[in-house]
């Protein structure tokens, strides 16, 4: 017993300075650890700090009358204006655009190697890059920039690309005055304005055709390998698919009227064919997107031999590379059928077909687009 | 933005012909006018780019107040270079034709007019004694034979010269064109 105590003893005697010395290698430990992350953290700030160094560097400007400050005045006013309230927001918007603008245009000028990067063969093409921004500030909107801005862009930038010549310095006092431009820079200011009114011209050009291929949207699908002035990048085959929608809306319209009806009433409706395709013609071109080409398309048709087949056409009367036209072209067939078969319900009991049945229209596939125009055939 | 179809064509046979027209009515302006050859070089191209942008003006003018029937026959033109078959078809080569004069001598009176206020805005004019000793040392030899010839020409005469220039021109781009309709009637 007495051992035992003691040897409890001895090792309650040993324990604290064991405890000391893990202590003391966990404090060591924890400490160097610290230490050390103390380290990792020192350089990682220190780099990060080096790294944010570098950014501020070429974000903050070194001198308060820098470009870099107007574009910063700018990205604060948008940051501001995401604060705010509508009316507000669109007046501290418009400011911040204004101090992009004048900045960009600025630091154009200034930063050597950003003006040497922008200038290509000898031309600096600054000026173009502000006209851009000025015409998408003026008229950009959130549906799409309108053709105007792009029609004023060349314009515009020359106005800025030449208004250096037209301003001096004061003699006396060195304030910036308007002058006439040197008779040396004239010619050049010219022929500069004329080169960028042709741009516009040309892009206004390209507005134009647009315009007419909205107008006349099935042009857009005509072969124009052969043609003067206009160029198609990516080759497009297939015709027009408005020729195809006016024919399914022809079927349609040729199912409604006859689907269902009784033999004698289909009958009646045959013998006043072109009145009634005339009508059913002037129907489908209302049902379809309003364009000025409409009046180009015709809905026409013929009864062929058998009873009774009708072939009907859409045809385009409208210009075209070979100055045919095309059309495309379906056969209906009406067969008389018993009242249940046009519900769309099959009948149990194999009933001969009632004297006077109803119609059941089926037509074929469309084919097309066939150049020219159909022949009437003989029937 | 569907870049589909777009004039390029057009806009490449424009540069082709502008920059024809400003070789060849340099060349004239040299031989005519006291411009030495970089003055003559940059005022022919200063007024077949002003006659040019104008010209433009007015097609885009014209062709929005034009007739429908009218308009489609310009498209039809412009996309595919024959004329739609309706009630205008008959009159349009003649309408061409007379579009074509009008369109001659329309750029050259704006050429003329541009060429005068270009040199009053650039203060280029020369006195007229000035300018007939400059002509007359240039061309000690060029023009005896049509002097002896006794085509009647008056030295300095910009109206003149213009006439000469934009026939010149205009006939340089004819023969272009004479060889495009060439090239696509009979090499295809």
């Amino acid at each position: 017993m007495d051992f035992i105590t003691r040897t409890i003893g001895f090792l309650i005697g040993l324990a604290p300075p064991l405890v000391l010395t893990i202590l003391g290698i966990a404090a060591l430990g924890v400490i160097s650890l610290f230490a050390f992350r103390f380290l990792v953290l020192q350089k990682f700030f220190g780099e990060l700090g080096g790294i944010l160094k570098d950014l501020f560097g070429l974000v903050i400007p070194k001198k308060w009358d820098s470009p870099k400050t107007i574009i910063l005045l700018g990205a604060f006013s948008w940051a501001v204006s995401l604060l705010v309230g509508s009316v507000v927001q669109s007046i501290i918007a418009f400011c911040g655009w204004i101090f992009l603008i004048a900045g960009v245009h600025w630091i154009m000028h200034d930063e050597k190697e950003l003006k040497k990067i922008l200038t290509i063969n000898q031309i600096f093409i600054g000026p173009w890059l502000t006209g851009a921004l000025i015409c998408y500030f003026l008229f950009g909107t959130t549906e799409g920039i309108p053709p105007i801005a792009f029609v004023i862009w060349p314009g515009l930038s020359a106005v800025i690309a030449g208004l250096p010549k037209f301003i001096g310095s004061d003699a006396a006092t060195q304030v910036p005055i308007w002058v006439k431009p040197k008779p040396g820079d004239r010619q050049y200011l010219v022929n500069l304005a004329l080169i960028n009114l042709l741009l516009s011209c040309w892009i206004q050009l390209g507005f134009t055709t647009r315009q007419w291929l909205a107008d006349y949207p099935t042009l857009e699908y005509a072969d124009f390998r052969n043609s003067p002035f206009m160029f198609q990048w990516d080759a497009n085959p297939q015709a027009s698919s408005r020729g195809v929608e006016a024919l399914s809306r022809a079927e349609a319209e040729f199912k409604r009227n006859l689907q269902g009806q009784s033999w004698s009433q289909v009958e009646r409706w045959l013998l006043e064919f072109d009145d009634q395709l005339g009508r059913l013609g002037e129907s489908v071109l209302n049902q379809m997107s309003k364009a000025r080409e409409n009046s180009y398309w015709r809905i026409s048709g013929q009864i062929l031999p058998g009873e009774y087949n009708v072939q009907l056409f859409s045809v385009w009367e409208g210009p075209s590379a070979n100055a045919e036209g095309f059309y495309y072209t379906q056969t209906c067939q009406i067969s008389r059928v018993a009242p249940v078969d046009v519900a769309g319900q099959s009948s149990t009991t194999v009933a001969p077909l009632p004297q006077v049945g109803n119609a059941k229209v089926q037509c074929g596939p469309i084919e097309g687009p066939i150049a020219g125009q159909p022949e009437p055939r003989a029937s | 933005m569907n870049f589909g179809v777009l004039p390029a064509r057009a806009i490449a046979f424009q540069i082709l012909f502008l920059l024809v027209a400003i070789a060849l009515e340099a060349l004239i302006l040299h031989r005519r006018l006291p411009f030495d050859y970089k003055t003559s070089v940059r005022y022919a191209a200063t007024i077949n780019m002003l006659s040019t942008f104008l010209g433009w003006v007015i097609f885009f003018n014209v062709q929005q107040l034009l007739p429908e029937d009218l308009r489609i026959q310009l498209i039809s033109f412009f996309f595919f270079e024959r004329f739609f078959s309706n009630a205008w078809e008959g009159g349009m080569p003649p309408m061409l034709v007379v579009t074509a004069l009008g369109v001659f001598f329309g750029v050259i009176i704006a050429e003329y007019q541009a060429l005068t206020i270009l040199e009053f805005m650039l203060e280029t004019r020369k006195p007229q004694e000035q300018s007939e000793t400059i002509l007359k040392s240039r061309d000690r030899f060029k023009f005896r034979r049509l002097e002896q010839g006794g085509i009647l020409f008056k030295k300095n005469d910009r109206a003149y010269t213009l006439l000469v220039a934009n026939s010149l021109s205009f006939s340089a781009v004819l023969v272009v064109l004479l060889f495009r309709w060439l090239d696509q009637t009979y090499f295809r």
